[in-house]
């Protein structure tokens, strides 16, 4: 049987066979061309990223996971839990706009790949559930391209009984990204539903499976810094490479488990590496024990997943089970009463799976790095601060050198000539769309 | 990074376990319930004198470095030492309740210990009808009935119950309550745990600076070691940290100007777990579970290999980083610490002119073929890898300073029946550090008890502890997955299941230990 890239968690969302089945097809061909895209953008003699479309992966899944918690914001928010968890909550905005004139869309600024939104029966009132997310904007756009219907009942079933079809569809044309237009009338990602009212898929404009295969397939190039030293440290790595964001828990740490992998330190045998099908962005778990009751007893059953399966979450739900003598008003989290989905979020961790082959590809050439990163002005330590990543040779703005790892990219006319074949960038398309990185997260301009 | 720019601090004003800690044969600690603040000042001013500072204990440490490059014995020291710490409700009775404001956003120090909190199993009733040991209302300290309001923590070279005796006396009589728990601890021959493993090892470095005997001089001497990836060391694989990482009102950075007022500085949280060690099972199980490895991979696996790779060193201290396999001579100081996980490390030279060889990375670091994902020292600092929480500088600053000590008597493996084996046994863990929830509980909870991080792969099988939700309160296998040293493409890794559990927590409470300008602050008149 032909290898056929499945629904993240191999969600089976359609119940007309043949409308399935087109949908599945039109899945596989999507997934696939973006591995496709990517592997064509690596630099001669570095192939270490494979798609199963290709060639089998022999081994099992090879687990990568992070918190939830968006970490730039947890960086700017450190001494002060309740500044951090309403940060959290805010909307930014992203700007989807086909032509000259802006189109803002809303997004949330939770960008690591989980994102959440606390239900309340009453604007002031009490939380009475918190729903998390960690599906892709593209299944939803593709889904609702074969089976719009489909969508709405979903949207009824898992937001809100109110949801109308045409409470989903596009005012006007936007670009969803580089090369997908969504036309007026067609499904708008950012709707109310999946905004101010509520969640029910990924909305931050870097959590993408796009964003996730770009990432992957970067961070099997192998760096040197300006002194020829392969450069194996997480921030490092994602503030050299272009990859990614440098600030978050998922996208370094993904990018430096995947480098190490591809290409190990210790030198020796390389392996290729791949995202395992069905390619995902997943809620992995719970902390255990992490929602109590009053007294500090652990609460089983309030937390479930109810898209996707253990280990593959998609969306998960966290409220009252039935009979429960109480509600989340009387839950406690760490201690703490729970008035934020933030709360929760800092206790979820995230998962995506690799998998890998020996499939006797040449060791790769170590590559200069193509970007470094500016820090702020101040004198707190490299973890505590956010950075800006910047294509070389673009200096760091300001009055001193604030290059945190100079050593990366060295004298800028020595990287500048150097670069490797790339493809567009991801960053470059979300400063275009008119998002831009201030204190904590993507904010409008 | 320059000296100069490291804090002056008070080496007077800081109890010594926090800083350097007490490198003394024996341990004896003692607890009292008691809220009532006239007898809780009559108790603080009657230990003030007799508490040891930093400034002693590295007197010490002094004493010891010299014995240790003259290769002769440490002295041995006929004075008791004494440090003290305070549960919240002392704290609150004193009238400083801005200790518990100091703590992070979990209120872990405000709201005691608890299941939620620890990972720790939350049935008071195992499966069988029998109370569950590693319940709180059984703990032998810190249960409801057992409550540690103050915890006194006294060494000795010799006799540590004799020397105290007089000060745990005077201390029951001013608080009108005998202790609620009493326990010694021990050095054991070869400064080993029971499991027959050197702990402690690996600690962070304070930075600032003291005077001392009226010289100024570094907290944590700085042995030439390179700085790698903006990380700072002292020994071999000793990150220099800024001291607010363990000292309330100190810099987390260079950057921080933050003060507080002076009685609330110079304290440090301290956790204690009294950790109960099943020796036998630990021993018996590896033993099986090796056979089943063996028998699966088709590659021998002895016991004691199985038991490295749960610890992530040899019981010669040797890491597995290190050594493929248990090296014939153990390292020395410079060598035992100096490896990472995913990076080779070089040879070195340090200082004094003392080489120091390289050390090797794991040829498939996610799967840890060198050294499991799931051995204890990997899971509680992974040193130069990525995490589920960041980066190196990220898992550094989860570090705490680790005071543990062993109590009851060694195991006698030679003779199973020795009435000596039915004794109780275990660590007395104490760790100190200026946030519970984001320090100890993050190693604790976040990565010893998850089987998917820092890195996926397993649960820590030594330390760690699976108490799923739906599992009723007890505790469930932990699992991982082991890969043999040779990467083989079709390898899949074969699955491991430890049964619960070697080590229960059996006591344990979330303290402060004040300053000593606490102490003057809230104590009454000394007593005479």
């Amino acid at each position: 049987m032909a290898f056929k890239y499945l629904p993240p968690a191999n969600i089976d969302d359609i119940n007309d066979p043949a409308t399935k089945e087109a949908f599945l097809d039109d899945w596989d061909r999507s997934i696939s061309s973006s591995f496709s895209r990517e592997i064509a953008n690596l630099p001669a003699n570095n192939t270490l990223f494979f798609s199963e479309s290709t060639s089998p992966a022999t081994s099992g899944d090879l687990p990568i996971t992070w918190n939830a918690f968006p970490k730039p914001i947890a960086r700017d928010n450190p001494d002060d839990a309740t500044a951090r968890w309403n940060a959290a909550d805010q909307l930014g905005s992203v700007d989807r706009s086909t032509g000259n004139l802006p189109v803002p869309m809303p997004c949330r600024l939770q960008d690591e790949y989980c994102e959440w939104f606390a239900y309340r029966d009453t604007p002031a009132g009490p939380i009475v559930r918190i729903v998390f997310t960690a599906e892709a904007p593209e299944y939803w756009i593709m889904l609702a391209k074969h089976d719009f219907d489909r969508v709405v009942k979903l949207y009824q079933d898992h937001v809100s009984a109110s949801v109308q079809a045409d409470d989903l569809r596009l005012p006007q044309d936007i670009a969803f990204s580089e090369d997908l237009l969504l036309k007026k009338g067609t499904y708008n990602p950012y709707n109310k539903w999946n905004t101010t009212n509520g969640v029910m898929h990924l909305t931050h404009p870097a959590n993408t499976l796009g964003a996730e295969i770009n990432l992957a397939a970067r961070a099997t190039i192998p760096r040197r810094d300006a002194n020829g030293n392969r450069v194996t440290e997480v921030r490092r790595l994602a503030c050299g490479s272009n990859f990614g964001d440098p600030n978050r828990s998922s996208d370094p740490n993904i990018g430096n488990g995947v480098n190490l992998t591809a290409m190990p330190a210790a030198g020796g045998s390389t392996q290729s590496i791949t995202l395992a099908n069905p390619v995902g962005l997943y809620i992995d778990r719970l902390a255990s024990g992490a929602i109590t009751d009053e007294d500090g007893n652990p609460l089983a059953g309030w937390f479930k997943i109810v898209r996707g399966v253990t280990g593959r979450g998609l969306m998960a739900v966290l409220e009252p089970p039935q009979g429960a003598a109480f509600g989340l008003d009387k839950v406690r989290i760490g201690n703490k009463k729970l008035t934020h989905g933030g709360q929760v979020a800092e206790r979820i961790q995230m998962v995506l799976y690799g998998k890998t082959a020996n499939l006797g590809q040449p060791v790769p050439k170590l590559q200069p790095c193509k970007r470094h990163c500016c820090r702020p002005d101040n004198k707190l330590e490299i973890d505590k601060v956010n950075l800006d990543q910047k294509d070389t040779p673009n200096p760091c703005s300001g009055t001193k050198p604030t290059d945190p790892f100079p050593e990366l990219t060295g004298a800028p006319q020595e990287v500048a000539h150097a670069l490797v074949h790339d493809a567009p960038d991801p960053g470059a398309t979300i400063k275009r769309l008119g998002l831009t990185r201030l204190a904590g997260g993507w904010h409008v301009k | 990074m320059s000296n100069e720019t490291e804090p002056m601090l008070d080496a007077g004003d800081i109890q010594g376990n926090i800083i350097p800690g007490f490198s003394r044969a024996q341990r004896y600690l003692v607890a009292f319930s008691c809220t009532d603040k006239p007898r809780l000042q009559a108790a603080l001013a009657r230990l003030r004198p007799h508490l040891t500072t930093m400034s002693e204990a590295i007197g010490h440490r002094d004493e010891r470095k010299r014995a240790f490059l003259m290769k002769v014995r440490a002295p041995t020291r006929s004075d008791l030492w004494v440090n003290l710490a305070l549960g919240v409700g002392a704290t609150n009775a004193l009238g400083a309740t801005g200790v518990a404001d100091m703590d992070d956003e979990d209120g872990s120090f405000a709201q005691g210990m608890s299941p939620g909190l620890l990972g720790d199993p939350f049935a008071a009733v195992l499966s069988n009808g029998l109370p569950n040991p590693a319940h709180r209302s059984h703990w032998r300290v810190g249960s409801p009935s057992s409550r540690v309001d103050l915890l006194l923590i006294f060494a000795h070279d010799e006799n540590v119950v004799m020397a105290a005796k007089q000060i745990v006396d005077d201390c029951s009589r001013l608080l009108a309550s005998e202790p609620v728990y009493s326990e010694e601890g021990h050095v054991l021959s070869g400064e080993i745990e029971h499991f027959g493993f050197r702990d402690g090892i690996s600690q962070p470095g304070v930075r600032g600076r003291i005077m001392q005997d009226g010289v100024e001089r570094l907290i944590t001497t700085r042995y030439g070691v390179p700085s790698r990836q903006g990380i700072d060391f002292g020994k071999t694989g000793q990150p220099l940290v800024w001291p607010g990482q363990f000292l309330t009102g100190q810099p987390t950075s260079e950057a921080d100007r933050s003060v507080l007022a002076p009685e609330l500085t110079n304290g440090s949280f301290l956790v204690f777990r009294r950790l109960l060690q099943n020796v036998k099972a630990f021993y018996e199980d590896t033993e099986g579970m090796s056979r089943e490895l063996s028998a699966a991979t088709g590659r021998p696996l002895s016991g004691s290999d199985l038991r490295a790779k749960i610890v992530g060193r040899y019981t010669s201290v040797g890491s597995l980083m290190r050594h493929e396999n248990e090296p014939a001579q153990p390292e020395g100081p410079n060598e035992i610490n100096y490896f990472e996980f995913g990076t080779e490390l070089p040879a070195l030279v340090l200082d004094d002119g003392t080489a120091v060889s390289g050390s090797a990375a794991d040829p498939d670091v996610l799967r840890g073929r060198r050294c499991p994902v799931w051995a204890h020292t990997r899971k509680v600092n992974p040193r130069d890898l990525g995490t589920n929480r960041g980066g190196p500088l990220d898992t550094i600053s989860f570090q705490m300073l680790r005071r543990g000590i062993p109590f009851g008597p060694a195991y006698n493996h030679s003779d199973p029946d020795n009435p000596v084996n039915q004794y109780e046994r275990g660590l007395l863990f104490l760790s100190y550090q200026t946030k519970i929830a984001r320090q100890f509980s993050i190693l604790n909870h976040d990565w010893m008890n998850n089987r998917d991080a820092p890195q996926a792969g397993g649960f820590d099988l030594l330390v760690g502890q699976n108490v799923p939700d739906d599992a009723g309160g007890l505790y469930a296998t932990k699992t991982a997955t082991f890969f043999v040293s040779s990467i083989n493409a079709a390898d899949t890794g074969t699955g491991l299941a430890a049964p619960p559990q070697w080590i229960i927590p059996t006591g344990g409470a979330f303290l402060f230990a004040p300053s000593l300008a606490f102490v003057d602050k809230f104590s009454a008149e000394r007593d005479t």
